[in-house]
């Protein structure tokens, strides 16, 4: 008896060398697989299933209309991959990536990047080591990850439990929007249902995940306009109630690191002594003043008059602990 | 236990592998099924199934003419169809996209404009950019980490410009780069550093610049311990830290720490492993207040000099925005 892996190798196969598109009328005479004496519906369930999964494989596959009948075939130029030219260099990076992540866990896409790196001709690496995206829990925040990435790209929604920072817990209903990635931790921003809020919400607190399962294949929302995931992805010191102007400035020396520091946030202008000034929007200026000291040195506060007070007046109480 | 793969999952690899099934090939089956991540017995199998599929007539011209041979992958005439790679799907894409802004690939990077091409139609980079993110440090980072993994895969030294937290200098490095690792979203490399004659771990975020310098080296048998080498719970030196508030004191942000509640109040007692005081002065410096170096002597005095310097800084500092 075929099984489902040979039926759908054989129908990919088939729909690649067929000359003309074929009905599914045809497929199932020709393709080995499809069992016979099976139902007309029953073979028709199938076989759409069978090119949802050829699709999935990056099959892209033609329909016309033949005398009323839906005919198939690939579509070759949608299909085949053109010709990449990767660098030795290139090359070698693709490859760490997937040794990498690949199998970690706590990566949510491993067997699909596998995938990914085979088609482009890629293997493993010997100079890559195990290590771990996250640090905590990476089954549960890698599966949940992927669960909710789901949800994002099929517009689904989902309830969870949720423990605050502060313990309080509580069911939400939520739609997801996107996930990201910090720190050794996953997050889902949604919009809370029930709040009428966008919320980000740390996977590693969430209990119970359940994606709607009503009405398969149909969204059930629709992204706010202009919505990037980027928007929620905050500095330490950018949460809090009030948004607070600041200017930092980046020596000459330690401009070359500003972008990298800076996460994307605010605007770098470049001053003519080389230093570079960063206007960001902080709502905790003690966390500011603490993420500049962490990051330095040649990081120095510009405006307002308290962020340097905020930092002074740390940097005083430090002197004193420490016995000066 | 894996659990076992799906027939959709199984079919899925098979026809990743197809291209590279070349009429007359003979490719090692533990390489074939690393490169899709399969088990080699799962491989194995797989193409034992791979070689009863074909298209009518079904007779030996018609099917995949492939079979397993010890641990050899062997070709006769390939397959039928199919022997050109597929592009990718848009789960496959989004894996890919997510993979390699880890290591600091930005959407402008040569190489994710290559790897574009090989998209399905239906994969929208900048739609993925808005749903998924993982990366860990903007700025776009690409060009180092691949100048790095090459390095390490050919076993060539590499010229690089490295941001040392411990000092808070920048200065030119020669690393011979072994192995490579990524731990909480950051890539480090192992290496030997030609400088101060001893394996160092960076991070590949702290490098201004790599650039190979054509000099090749021999690699050391065996590979770098990373927990020796990376775990700071081998560093040679501990102090002991007061914190004020111990809600907020996890080992993450003092890595290889002890944590202890305090005998009366909110505080902690943590013991934190150090290689040299500078990063552990920062780090207390950076509580602004909130935590205190209890012992050793050296360290405290590390914490206060830190502390000192940028008061002085900050006190006689520009307040002009240039």
């Amino acid at each position: 008896m075929t099984d489902a892996t040979e039926r759908l190798v054989n129908l990919a196969l088939y729909l690649a060398t067929t000359r003309v598109p074929v009905s599914a009328e045809a497929i199932r005479a020709d393709v080995a697989g499809y069992p016979a004496g099976q139902d007309e519906d029953a073979f028709l369930r199938m076989f759409e299933r069978d090119k949802k999964l050829l699709r999935a494989c990056g099959l892209a596959l033609d329909v016309t209309d033949a005398d009323g009948v839906p005919a198939y075939r690939l579509d070759p130029a949608g299909t085949y991959a053109a010709e990449i030219s990767l660098t030795e260099t290139e090359r070698a990076a693709l490859h760490a990536v997937a040794a990498a992540l690949a199998t970690d866990p706590g990566f949510p896409f491993g067997d699909d990047l596998a995938i990914a790196i085979a088609k482009l001709g890629g293997a493993g690496s010997e100079t890559v080591v195990a290590g771990g995206l996250t640090d905590e829990h990476p089954d549960m925040q890698g599966a949940l990850a992927a669960t909710l990435a789901e949800a994002v790209a099929s517009r689904k929604r989902v309830t969870f439990g949720y423990t605050n920072a502060a313990g309080d817990a509580r069911t939400h209903e939520a739609e997801p929007l996107g996930v990201f990635f910090r720190d050794g931790r996953w997050y889902l921003v949604a919009r809370d249902i029930e709040r009428d809020d966008v919320r980000v919400y740390a996977l590693r607190r969430m209990t119970d995940v359940r994606v709607d399962q009503r009405r398969p294949g149909a969204p059930d929302f629709e992204p706010p306009d202009g919505f990037t995931v980027a928007d929620y992805i905050l500095l330490p010191f950018q949460y809090g109630p009030e948004a607070v102007d600041c200017v930092l400035r980046f020596s000459a020396e330690e401009s070359w690191r500003a972008p990298r520091l800076v996460a994307g946030q605010g605007r770098l202008d470049p001053a003519d002594d080389g230093s570079l000034l960063w206007h960001v929007e902080a709502r905790d200026l003690g966390r500011l003043a603490a993420w500049m000291v962490e990051h330095g040195p040649g990081i120095a506060p510009v405006a307002p008059d308290a962020l340097r007070e905020t930092l002074a007046a740390g940097l005083r109480k430090v002197v004193a602990r420490h016995g000066g | 236990m894996a659990a076992r793969p799906t027939a959709a999952a199984r079919a899925r690899r098979l026809l990743a592998i197809l291209p590279r099934l070349e009429p007359n090939a003979e490719v090692p089956l533990a390489s074939l099924a690393a490169s899709v991540g399969a088990a080699p017995e799962e491989l194995a199998a797989d193409i034992t199934t791979l070689s009863l599929c074909g298209v009518p007539p079904f007779d030996p011209l018609s099917l995949v003419d492939v079979y397993i041979d010890g641990e050899t992958v062997v070709v006769g005439m390939g397959a039928p169809a199919l022997d050109r790679p597929v592009r990718l799907s848009p789960a496959e894409g989004r894996a890919l996209i997510a993979a390699l802004e880890t290591a600091g690939f930005v959407p402008t990077d040569p190489l994710l404009a290559k790897v574009a091409a090989a998209l399905s139609a239906e994969v929208d980079p900048t739609d993925i950019a808005a749903h998924v993110r993982t990366a860990s440090a903007e700025g776009g980072l690409g060009d180092v980490h691949a100048t790095v993994m090459s390095a390490a895969e050919r076993g060539e030294s590499i010229d690089a410009t490295y941001f040392s937290a411990g000092s808070g200098r920048t200065r030119m490095r020669r690393i011979r780069p072994l192995r490579v690792f990524v731990e909480r979203g950051v890539w480090y490399v192992v290496g030997y550093d030609e400088g101060l004659a001893e394996e160092r771990t960076f991070r590949l975020d702290r490098m201004r610049d790599a650039v190979p310098t054509g000099e090749r080296f021999e690699r050391p048998a065996g590979i770098p311990d990373i927990e020796a080498s990376f775990r700071p719970s081998s560093a040679p030196h501990a102090a002991d830290v007061l914190l004020d508030d111990a809600s907020g004191a996890e080992e993450r942000d003092w890595p290889g720490a002890t944590i202890e509640p305090a005998t009366s109040g909110t505080g902690a007692r943590l013991r934190v492993p150090y290689a040299t005081p500078g990063w552990l002065a920062r780090r207390v410096v950076a509580s602004l207040g909130a935590a205190e170096v209890v012992g050793p002597a050296e360290a405290r005095a590390a914490v206060r000099e830190l502390a000192t310097k940028l008061l002085a800084e900050l006190e006689g500092g520009d307040r002009t925005e240039g």
